[in-house]
């Protein structure tokens, strides 16, 4: 309409050359940028600043990555992610977090006394009734007291069936020992019974822990003869003990060349504790840190780069070619990602080659499919076709307009990939496919942990918080970068 | 038309892919380097000739491959390499259902509790509720379900039980199956995931869907607030979210795969684990099959409903 109007306009006016004067030139600053200039990258750089999150992120990945990469010199562990104090030693399995034990220093051939028994007893004594037993006397711990055991020696006493040792938590500073073993309720649990009265030792192994005191409760028993019915006496005697936990010497002189036997030393810190096999967890989430991180920055950057080729190629053929290299995306993409996860690495069998090939074999196709259609709408977008009207070259083209606009999205695609890798690789582990024994991953070592877990459920969950954080910071720093890079996309979500 | 159109197209790129996967499957078991036969003890020549011929070992690569193809066609998966006698089809006759139950309470639940949250932290936009949620979104999102399934397991079922010593027989079991509470911890942990995808895209769309013209509009005539929700803003808000349905079952069973594992429940994940420890190719490949047959089909059938109620879908498909 309004077209017409005008057009009627321009035919019925007539216009008089008077009428038009020359425009006095511009002068002054109308045209200068008054404002510094900020290009694409610098105002990315300068979003993803102002973003506090992304920055706490960044930070916290940037130590992971970091002690991943130096951590190692700090913490040595053996190649195999075995730390030297596991030398078949049961005193450093399954340790609690800690930053240093004390440990006693004990020969290196300890060995627990054989049953002790005593010469000249008379054992053929007749029995005596259960009210008429003497009180157990010279109750004592032989030798030291440690986690791996605890021997007990006392006065045998004639005329009884045999002994029975209690073992019961002491459960305040100074327990009343005499009044726990008087009282059959208060005794705990009986760990072990001697059936010959002229032995007068008993060593109890089972399960000690350093943290507590023990009362153990020795007391004789007298058995019916008829009905075989054992009266455990009331006159038993209990003593309180605390055990120690122990390094044996050739052990304590690595860390100490002095040591001797009998001193204490500071034993290393288990920051995570220990495994069931003695390794240090922490040691082996520093040494998984190189693998994991290894693979989720080299697993996105191989899909990124098959992707890149496979996308511009689609993209630039154009016609039948794009259409048939769609189709197989299409397929590729309708498969059940982890199935063939699981596939790829039972053909190709453990390690870390076929887990780079198992976990970029088929993740390459997002890539392929976002970055084809960012060559497409680039190419027609405006201002590449106003640049080109303007004489820029080709070259000039794709490095100043086509290549940052694509780095934004490869950037923000690329860490996306990241967590997702390390949960892949978590998954495979628990799966128990992943990567070789000896070799440590995150996946690998909350693989372990898990199995045992209800025990020892700080094993699993020091490492797993680990996983948890870097992956929460991945996430929240790929969702800034996304911010950073597209901010039509701001305040969407 | 249209719609026969994009069904019939749908149906055939599932079909196409279901051929590949087979075909990829079969390539990877065959590829698979060593015996498929060795146990730990030797067999003799004899018995591996009887055990080849009965698994068709002893054809040529790509007769075995027709057969195979034949008879997963027909429905069967074949037979174990390591128990003889153990059918594929038995293993999933026997143990899916308890997979698929656990899944679908885990979606099922997830979806609503989803759909409340997105819909409220929309509603009630920058308050402490839309706060809460979102953290849960990240969470929920980042986290693989794993993780929660054992923190759960840990503080929800060990710790009440040896810490605080509450009596097993009225609380949750760290491990276990056969009861209807033993549903809860797996479920729970598998649903995180749908909750966080689900509140998230479901809050996204009620704001965006409150700026258009039409709830506009309906404002303007004066439609009550309760109407307005449920008939123009949820209605219109909740259409994308069934399209991502289908992928949230992939990803739920396939968390299942683990979460079986943890709590000890005698689904496909577990089978799935024996079968890869005992290098048991054949009932590998059976189940990735069958699990990638039903994947596809679930996508298929949320395509298809998508494009059912979205007729925009259809177009553009």
């Amino acid at each position: 309409m309004s077209t017409t109007l005008n057009t009627q306009a321009v035919e019925t006016t007539e216009f008089s050359k008077e009428l038009f004067k020359p425009m006095p030139a511009v002068t002054g600053d109308a045209e200068r940028l008054s404002r510094p200039v900020i290009g694409y990258w610098k105002d990315a750089l300068l979003r993803l600043v102002r973003n506090r999150t992304a920055l706490f992120s960044l930070t916290v990945i940037t130590s992971i990555g970091l002690l991943g990469i130096v951590g190692p010199f700090f913490f040595p562990s053996m190649p195999d992610g075995l730390s030297y104090e596991n030398v078949q030693n049961p005193d450093l399995i399954n340790l609690a977090p800690t930053l240093g034990d004390e440990l006693l220093v004990l020969d290196d051939a300890t060995a627990y006394p054989d049953d002790l028994v005593k010469e000249g007893f008379n054992a053929e004594a007749p029995l005596l009734a259960p009210e008429a037993v003497p009180p157990l006397s010279g109750l004592r711990v032989e030798g030291k007291a440690t986690v791996n055991g605890v021997t007990l020696v006392w006065e045998p006493i004639e005329g009884v069936s045999g002994y029975s040792v209690f073992r019961a938590l002491a459960s305040s500073q100074t327990p009343d020992v005499a009044a726990m073993a008087a009282d059959p309720s208060q005794r705990g649990f009986q760990v072990g019974s001697v059936s010959n009265p002229a032995q007068y030792s008993y060593t109890d192994s089972a399960g000690l822990d350093p943290a507590e005191r023990y009362v153990y409760i020795v007391a004789p028993f007298v058995s019916n003869p008829e009905t075989l019915e054992e009266v455990v006496s009331e006159k038993g005697a209990g003593l309180l003990v605390e055990p120690r936990k122990t390094i044996t010497l050739s052990d304590a002189q690595e860390l100490e060349p002095q040591a001797a036997v009998g001193d204490t030393v500071v034993g290393r810190p288990h920051f995570f504790g220990t495994d069931a096999l003695g390794r240090d967890i922490f040691s082996r989430m520093v040494s998984g840190t190189r693998v994991d991180f290894f693979l989720a920055l080299l697993v996105p950057t191989i899909a990124l780069l098959f992707g890149l080729a496979y996308g511009a190629i689609s993209g630039l053929a154009g016609g039948k070619v794009d259409t048939f290299l769609m189709r197989v995306i299409e397929i590729i993409d309708s498969l059940p990602e982890l199935l063939l996860f699981i596939l790829l690495q039972v053909a190709m069998g453990k390690g870390i080659p076929s887990l780079i090939i198992a976990l970029s074999a088929f993740a390459w196709t997002s890539y392929a499919r976002i970055l084809r259609g960012e060559v497409l709408r680039l190419r027609e977008i405006e201002f590449v076709h106003a640049s080109r009207l303007l004489g820029a070259s080709t070259r000039s083209l794709i490095f100043r307009h086509i290549a940052p606009n694509l780095l934004g999205v490869i950037l923000v695609l690329w860490s996306g990939h990241i967590p997702r890798i390390i949960t892949y690789e978590a998954f495979l582990s628990l799966l128990g496919l992943g990567v070789e024994a000896p070799m440590a991953t995150w996946g690998t070592v909350l693989q372990e942990a898990g199995n045992r877990f209800q025990i020892a459920p700080l094993q699993f969950f020091m490492p797993a918080s680990i996983m948890a954080i870097t992956l929460l910071a991945f996430f929240l720093l790929g969702d800034a970068l996304r911010d950073a890079f597209d901010p039509k996309l701001r305040g969407r979500e | 038309m249209r719609l026969a159109r994009f069904i019939f197209k749908r149906l055939l790129l599932a079909l196409v892919t279901l051929f590949t996967l087979f075909t990829i499957t079969f390539v990877l078991t065959r590829a698979v380097p060593g015996d498929p036969l060795v146990k730990t003890k030797e067999i003799p020549e004899e018995t591996r000739r009887n055990l080849e011929a009965r698994y068709g070992l002893d054809k040529p690569l790509f007769e075995q491959y027709l057969l195979a193809l034949k008879n997963t066609a027909s429905g069967n998966l074949g037979e174990s390499f390591r128990t003889i006698g153990r059918e594929v089809n038995d293993i999933i006759a026997e143990q899916f259902p308890v997979s698929a139950s656990i899944g679908l309470v885990a979606v099922v639940f997830g979806t609503f509790v989803g759909l409340g949250l997105g819909i409220a932290a929309a509603l009630y936009r920058n308050s402490l509720i839309d706060r809460a949620a979102m953290f849960l979104c990240v969470a929920g999102i980042s986290l693989p379900s794993f993780l929660f399934a054992y923190m759960f397991q840990y503080f929800l079922a060990v710790y009440p039980l040896t810490e605080l010593g509450v009596d097993p027989q009225t609380w949750l079991r760290p491990a276990g199956w056969g009861e209807l509470r033993d549903y809860i911890l797996p479920s729970f942990a598998l649903s995180l995931g749908t909750i966080a995808l689900i509140t998230r895209m479901m809050r996204s769309q009620m704001v965006e869907v409150s700026f258009s013209e039409y709830v506009k509009t309906a404002k303007a005539k004066g439609v009550s607030t309760l109407r307005l929700l449920f008939l123009h803003q949820i209605r219109n808000a909740i259409m994308p979210v069934v399209s991502i349905l289908g992928p949230l079952v992939v990803a739920v069973m396939g968390g299942g795969l683990i979460i079986e594992n943890i709590f000890g429940i005698p689904g496909l994940g577990k089978a799935f684990l024996n079968s890869i420890t005992n290098n048991d190719y054949s009932v590998i490949m059976g189940l990735t099959i069958f699990f990638g047959g039903f994947f596809i089909i679930v996508n298929l059938i949320t395509d298809v409903l998508y494009g059912l109620i979205d007729p925009r879908i259809r177009v553009n498909a």
